[in-house]
C-alpha cells in the first residue's frame, strides 16, 4: 500500500504505476518531461489513497466506516461523502433498485471463491432484511442505518477515483494521458502524434494472459463489470458474484464480462454493472443506451 | 428497454462538478468563518466591519447559522447642501452626541460616526432529499436607526438535484430617528423659528418582499441561476439627516430637510452563470437589472475569474461595473421658488455609473482557509454636489470547520 509509485520510459509516453484500492493503477502520460511526470504521477497515486482511505469499508477511521458503525444512530457527512450518497440515491432510482450500495452485507452468505460454497436459501433469506437503500434514512447531511445495515461505496469508488485524478491532472497538464485503476480507465487525451491508446479487453476465461480485442480509446471513460474471478460453480451452474438486492441471490444468465465506453468513467462503470444486472437481457439494456459496448 | 443514460449523465455531471474537498473533515459538525472588512473613502466614510459566523448542525435535519456584524462608521458624509455656504449658518439637532454634524465651514459635509451591531438567525429544515425550508430572524441596532426582520424560503429540487427551485417572502420593520430622537418636517425649512425647526417622533417603515428562484446545471461545467425579487417598502423613507439648498443665481438662499415619498416598490431579475474551463479555473458573470417606482433604473455586470493555482490556493480578479439612473425627485439643489412635495439632493438618488477592480487571494492556513480581498471602487455623478467618489475595500477572513 505505502510503496512507492514507479516511473518507466516506454516508447513515446511515460509509464506510472502504483498499487491502490487493492488494484494495479497505471498513468500514462504522452510527454517526455520527466519532472512534469513525476509531480502528476506523485498526484494521481495520492489522491488515489486519499479516496481508497476515505471510502474503503475495510478501513477505520473514514466516514464509510462511522456510518456502518452508527448502530441506528444519525450520522452527519462531509460534502464529498453526502455527494457520494447523492449518487447512490440517484443511481437506485435509475436501475429501479437493482443498484444498491447496501447490498454487500450478503457476502456474509456469497463468498466468491471460485467453489461449490452455494449458501442455504434460510441464510440467504435471514440477511435480506438488512439489505434495501429504501430502509435506509438519507437527508443530506444526515445518514441513518437501521442495526445491522452497511453501505459500501466499492461499486462506484474506483471509477470516482478515476474521474477525480483526471480532473486533478487537467488543472495541471494539457496533454494526452490514460489512466488505468484495476481496469477501470479514462482517457485524457490521445497520445503524441494524435494516436489513440490502445486498451486490451481480456477474455472472462484467460484473465491476464489472452485478450479478446483491442479497444482504441482517446478521451473519454471504460469499465468493465464480470465474474472473471469472481463466481462460484455448482451442478453445472456458474454463479456470478453480481447479486440482485431484491431477491438475495445472484443475476440468472448474466454476461460474463461487459466493457462500456462513455464520457466518464463513472457512467462506463455504472452502465456496466447496471448490464450485468440486468442478467439475459443486458445487451438489450445496452443497445437501448446508444453506447459502445463489448459483452462476452 | 428504455434509456437511462442522460439521467446518469446529469446524476455523474452533479457530483464531479461539486469537486472534492481536499481530506474533507469526516464528521464537520460546524463551520466558524471570521473576516475584517475596512472600506475607506477617499476624505469621506471609513468603515470598519467585524463579520462572525457559525454553521451548527443539530442532530438529524437541523442547520443552525448564527451571524454577528459589528461596525464602526466615522468620517464625512454629503448632507445634501451645496459647498458655497451662504447666509445660513446650520447645524443638524444634534448637539454634543454623536450622530451628524456639520463641518465646520462646509455645510455639504457633515461628520458620522455610529456603531452598528446586527445578529441574524437562521434555521435550515430538511424536511425530505429534496425539500428544505429556511427560517431566518434579524435584528440591527444602531444609535439612530433599528431594524427587525423575518423570513422564509422553500427551497426544492428535482429527483435528479439538477434544478433547485426556491421561493421565499420576507418582512421588516425599521425605525429611523435622528441620533436626538426624532425625525424633522419633510420639506420644513432648517431654520425655521431662528433655527429650531419643528420635529416629529421617530420614523416607522415597514418592508415585505416575496423571491422566486431556480438554479439548474446546464452541463457538466456549467451552472445558471436566475432569481426574481419584489420588494414593497412603506412608511418614512426619508433619510433624517439629508438637506437640500435652494439656490439663487450661486447663492444659497434656504435650506430645506428633504422628503421622498412614503412608498417604493423594488424589483430585480438577476441571473447569474458560472462556468468551469478546461484548466479548471471558475469563471462567473452575473448580471442584474434593477427598477423600482421612484425612476430609478439600473444594471449591474459582474465577472469574475478564478484562477486555481497549485497547492489550494487561488487567485479572482474582479471586475464590477454599475450604472443607474436618476431618482425623479433627485435635484442637486431647488431654484428659487420651487418647493416641490418630493425633493432630495442625496447623491445616492443621482446618476450615477461605478466602476470595481478587485483582486481576491486565497489559500490553506492552519486547518482552515485565509482569504484576502483588496478592491478599487471609482463612481461618478452626474449632478450631485460631490461629483466623483472613491473607496478601497480591504478584506482578511479565516474559515474553519470542526468535528
Amino acid at each position: 500500500m505505502t510503496d512507492a509509485p514507479l516511473l518507466t520510459r516506454e516508447s513515446g509516453y511515460w509509464r506510472g504505476s502504483f498499487r491502490a484500492m487493492a488494484s494495479p493503477c497505471e498513468l500514462l502520460l504522452a510527454t517526455g518531461d520527466r519532472p512534469l511526470a513525476e509531480r502528476l504521477l506523485l498526484l494521481a497515486c495520492t489522491e488515489a489513497r486519499r479516496i481508497e482511505r476515505k471510502f474503503s469499508r475495510y478501513l477505520r477511521d473514514n466516514p464509510v466506516h462511522l456510518i456502518n458503525s452508527g448502530d441506528g444512530r444519525p450520522i452527519t457527512v462531509d460534502d464529498e461523502t453526502a455527494n457520494l450518497l447523492d449518487f447512490a440515491h440517484r443511481c437506485w432510482e435509475i436501475s429501479e433498485g437493482k443498484f444498491d450500495i447496501t447490498s454487500g452485507v450478503l457476502r456474509e452468505v456469497w463468498c466468491f471463491d471460485g467453489s461449490d460454497n452455494v449458501p442455504r436459501p434460510e441464510a440467504v433469506a435471514a440477511i435480506l432484511p438488512r439489505v434495501g437503500w429504501h430502509k435506509v434514512s438519507w437527508r443530506r447531511p444526515v445518514i441513518t442505518l437501521r442495526p445491522g445495515m452497511e453501505i459500501d461505496l466499492g461499486g462506484i469508488g474506483k471509477e470516482y477515483a478515476v474521474d477525480q485524478t483526471a480532473r486533478l491532472i487537467r488543472r495541471e497538464y494539457s496533454g494526452g494521458a490514460l489512466l488505468n485503476f484495476g481496469g477501470d480507465l479514462y482517457a485524457l487525451g490521445p497520445r503524441a502524434g494524435g494516436e489513440p491508446w490502445a486498451v486490451g479487453v481480456d477474455d472472462p476465461d484467460a484473465t491476464g494472459s489472452c485478450q479478446t480485442g483491442i479497444v482504441n480509446l482517446s478521451r473519454g471513460g471504460l469499465a468493465t463489470s464480470g465474474d472473471a474471478r469472481r463466481y462460484l460453480l455448482k451442478d453445472g451452474v456458474r454463479y456470478s458474484h453480481i447479486l440482485d438486492p431484491t431477491t438475495g441471490w445472484p443475476v440468472p444468465d448474466a454476461p460474463r464480462a461487459v466493457t462500456v465506453i462513455a464520457d466518464t468513467c463513472l457512467e462506463a462503470g455504472m452502465l456496466s454493472t447496471m448490464a450485468m444486472l440486468h442478467g439475459s437481457r443486458a445487451r438489450e439494456f445496452l443497445e437501448a443506451q446508444k453506447v459502445s459496448f463489448w459483452c462476452q | 428497454m428504455k434509456s437511462i443514460r442522460s439521467k446518469l449523465a446529469i446524476a455523474t455531471c452533479t457530483l464531479l462538478s461539486q469537486g472534492a474537498q481536499q481530506a474533507g473533515a469526516v464528521e464537520s459538525s460546524w463551520t466558524a468563518d471570521t473576516s475584517y472588512l475596512l472600506y475607506s473613502e477617499t476624505d469621506r466614510v471609513t468603515v470598519n466591519k467585524l463579520f462572525t459566523s457559525a454553521n451548527v448542525t443539530l442532530g438529524d435535519n437541523h442547520l443552525l447559522q448564527l451571524e454577528a456584524v459589528y461596525d464602526t462608521i466615522t468620517g464625512a458624509t454629503p448632507t445634501g447642501a451645496v459647498k458655497s455656504g451662504g447666509p445660513v449658518t446650520v447645524t443638524t439637532p444634534s448637539s454634543g452626541g454623536k450622530g451628524y454634524r456639520a463641518v465646520s465651514g462646509n455645510p455639504a459635509l457633515a461628520k458620522f460616526d455610529d456603531t452598528r451591531l446586527g445578529l441574524n438567525l437562521g434555521l435550515v429544515q430538511s424536511l425530505r432529499r429534496t425539500l428544505r425550508i429556511n427560517y431566518g430572524a434579524s435584528v440591527s441596532v444602531e444609535r439612530d436607526y433599528e431594524a427587525y426582520g423575518g423570513s422564509l424560503a422553500l427551497e426544492r429540487d428535482n429527483e435528479d438535484r439538477s434544478v433547485t427551485f426556491t421561493a421565499g417572502v420576507a418582512g421588516s420593520y425599521d425605525t429611523i430617528f435622528q441620533s436626538s430622537g426624532g425625525t424633522p418636517k419633510p420639506m420644513g425649512s432648517v431654520e425655521e423659528n431662528g433655527g429650531n425647526p419643528e420635529f416629529f417622533g421617530p420614523g416607522k417603515k415597514r418592508g415585505f418582499e416575496g423571491m422566486l428562484g431556480v438554479s439548474r446545471i446546464i452541463n457538466r461545467r456549467t451552472v445558471a441561476r436566475l432569481n426574481y425579487s419584489l420588494k414593497r417598502l412603506e412608511g418614512y423613507l426619508t433619510d433624517p439627516y439629508k438637506v437640500i439648498s435652494m439656490v439663487r443665481e450661486g447663492i444659497e438662499l434656504r435650506r430645506f430637510y428633504e422628503s421622498r415619498p412614503d412608498s417604493r416598490q423594488r424589483q430585480a431579475l438577476y441571473g447569474e452563470l458560472v462556468h468551469r474551463l478546461e484548466n479548471r479555473d471558475t469563471i462567473r458573470l452575473a448580471y442584474r437589472y434593477y427598477w423600482d417606482d421612484w425612476g430609478i433604473f439600473s444594471h449591474t455586470i459582474d465577472y469574475r475569474h478564478r484562477r486555481n493555482l497549485l497547492g489550494g490556493r487561488y487567485l479572482e480578479p474582479r471586475l464590477r461595473l454599475y450604472t443607474q439612473s436618476s431618482a425623479d425627485f433627485f435635484y442637486p439643489s431647488l431654484p428659487f421658488g420651487v418647493e416641490p412635495e418630493y425633493a432630495s439632493a442625496d447623491y445616492r438618488l443621482d446618476q450615477m455609473n461605478s466602476a470595481t477592480l478587485g483582486l481576491k487571494y486565497g489559500q490553506p492556513a492552519l486547518g482552515g482557509t485565509l482569504r484576502l480581498r483588496l478592491e478599487y471602487l471609482y463612481q461618478t455623478f452626474a449632478e450631485a454636489e460631490y461629483d466623483t467618489n472613491q473607496a478601497l475595500i480591504f478584506q482578511a477572513s479565516f474559515k474553519k470547520e470542526f468535528d
